[in-house]
């Protein structure tokens, strides 16, 4: 079998090793490069905010297999290498080493990117991003002797090192330009009860709050708020989203808009490139999460070898902060019915979401338990008379919100 | 840290198979790392119940029981089976758990 037979997948992510895995477990013989930009193997990124930055997890155990693995599977894992440019034409990739790789099929599974503020000072020392193991491994470092630290960003990430953090005995200050924590991937209800899960735990949460302008010499020592708020700092974490990692697709003139353009078999407008991943726009909206690069890896594994793909799963997302878990289930709507059950007292409820009379999301603090449960309903689209009798549970009393 | 084998994992086609452990690593890792069929979608956060096995009758009281929750996220899948299915995330390697048994269960 030739090189150019080979199906090449850049990126090392969830989306990009589960492709190679899901290739090979469908029986697809042909040569699989992986080509990841970082010196490490591949690893899982869920932990990095949660387990590495509390401490408790080596940044070894982090691994999704063990080296040797990616060699019996047949794999040519190539890692600290960079794909600069596509030539379409040749259906070729070229490396930062100026080596240049044929293929047959091409995954584009480049991952996104930490967003960082262009605000004046933001170039300083001790600012931080959090998306690789190394970057996890800094500010795990960099928590060490109680640090002020300057989170800016209420989302699940920011407050998922916010958490962490806090456990390391750092002090917390957390800025959301929003009104509210949690905008657009929780409802009112459950970011409200995360808000007081952080004050309660001492974090400090401004909302409704911009950063400026970022003060210091050499390192940051101040953080500036549009309200003119001073907030002494040792250190700044940036969590403010991120942006997908495009420029392969820009760059050789495929379709990107915030992503890259996929059909529903995950297939760009050339027939020879697929997209997988945070980097892949399927549908109208792109899902940043590691459920949907797993489910993407499955799709367009079976989508190459012209197989039946698995059938699409409703978006689920978790945190975990302190003792809490929250998972979410569907995508939210700002203009969806809610209904609370359960007791956010005790820790321990469930926000249904209804869209014209069918259960569109469902949210579950602490309640993992009811999980499958909420997947079902929300796949099925059930009515509420379904849905109260799934949640007819004899600690689920009743609370309309 | 030296590894030290945590016994067989039975693959679905019957084989055994003997795997390498350090303590402190959860059954999941050990499982994933040699890349037996386990999804383990959430990564060991006891958030699904996608790296789920059945542990040999032998070893099932040698075990700590599980939480609350992890039985409430097995029983819900069709391939549940009382008494013998665990997470394999919510099982830590120990020494005194060398020379456990357990089988992958098939994927839902």
């Amino acid at each position: 079998m030739s090189a150019a037979d080979a199906i090449v997948i850049v990126g090392t992510g969830a989306a990009g090793v589960g492709a190679a895995f899901a290739l090979r477990s469908a029986g697809c013989t042909a040569p699989i490069v992986l080509i990841g930009d970082e010196p490490h193997p591949p690893y899982d990124r869920p932990p990095l905010s949660k387990a590495v930055l509390l401490g408790r997890l080596p940044p070894e155990r982090t691994q999704m297999r063990r080296q040797e693995i990616y060699a019996q599977r047949g794999f040519d894992l190539r890692l600290n290498r960079q794909a600069v440019a596509l030539d379409r034409t040749a259906r070729r990739v070229l490396l930062d080493d100026g080596s240049a790789i044929e293929y047959a099929q091409l995954v584009l599974a480049t991952g996104a990117r930490p967003r960082r503020l262009d605000v004046p000072g933001a170039d300083l020392d001790c600012i931080h991003v959090l998306r690789t193991l190394d970057d996890a491994v800094s500010l795990r470092d960099a928590l060490v002797g109680s640090p002020r630290l300057l989170v800016v960003g209420g989302g699940y990430l920011g407050l998922e090192a916010a958490a962490s953090a806090r456990k390391r005995g750092a002090h917390v200050t957390v800025v959301e330009c929003a009104a509210r924590l949690l905008p657009h991937v929780a409802s009112d209800e459950m970011a409200r009860f995360v808000r007081r899960l952080h004050e309660t735990e001492g974090v400090e949460i401004r909302t409704g709050a911009t950063l400026r302008t970022l003060h210091g010499t050499g390192f940051v020592q101040q953080a500036e708020l549009a309200d003119g708020t001073r907030i002494d700092v040792d250190r700044v974490l940036f969590a403010v989203g991120a942006m997908p990692e495009t420029s392969l697709a820009v760059s050789s003139g495929l379709a990107v808009a915030d992503g890259i353009q996929v059909d529903a078999s995950l297939r760009t407008e050339d027939p020879h490139i697929w997209a997988a991943g945070d980097v892949a726009r399927c549908g109208p909206r792109r899902v940043e999460s590691i459920a949907n690069a797993q489910h993407h890896a499955r799709i367009v594994a079976a989508s190459i070898l012209g197989q039946v793909p698995p059938r699409a799963e409703p978006a689920w997302f978790w945190t975990d902060q302190y003792e809490v878990k929250l998972q979410t289930v569907g995508l939210l709507r700002e203009d969806d019915e809610k209904l609370v059950r359960g007791s956010p007292l005790r820790r321990s409820f469930a926000v249904l979401h209804l869209r014209d009379g069918r259960v569109s999301a469902i949210e579950l603090l602490n309640r993992i338990g009811d999980l499958p449960a909420a997947r079902r309903l929300v796949a099925a689209g059930a009515t509420l008379d379904e849905a109260q009798l799934a949640f007819q549970h004899p600690d689920h009393e009743r609370q309309i919100a | 840290m030296s590894t030290h084998p945590i016994g067989h994992v039975v693959s679905e086609d019957g084989t055994r198979r003997s795997l390498e452990a350090e303590p402190g690593q959860s059954l999941m890792t050990v499982l994933r790392e040699h890349d037996l069929p386990l999804a383990a979608i959430c990564g060991g956060c006891l958030s699904c119940a996608t790296c789920h096995v059945y542990v040999d009758a032998a070893w099932v009281d040698r075990l700590l029981p599980p939480e609350s929750g992890e039985i409430e996220l097995l029983a819900c899948d069709p391939t549940y089976r009382p008494g013998a299915s665990r997470l394999s995330c919510q099982i830590q390697i120990v020494d005194e758990i060398d020379g456990l048994v357990v089988t992958v269960a098939p994927q839902a």
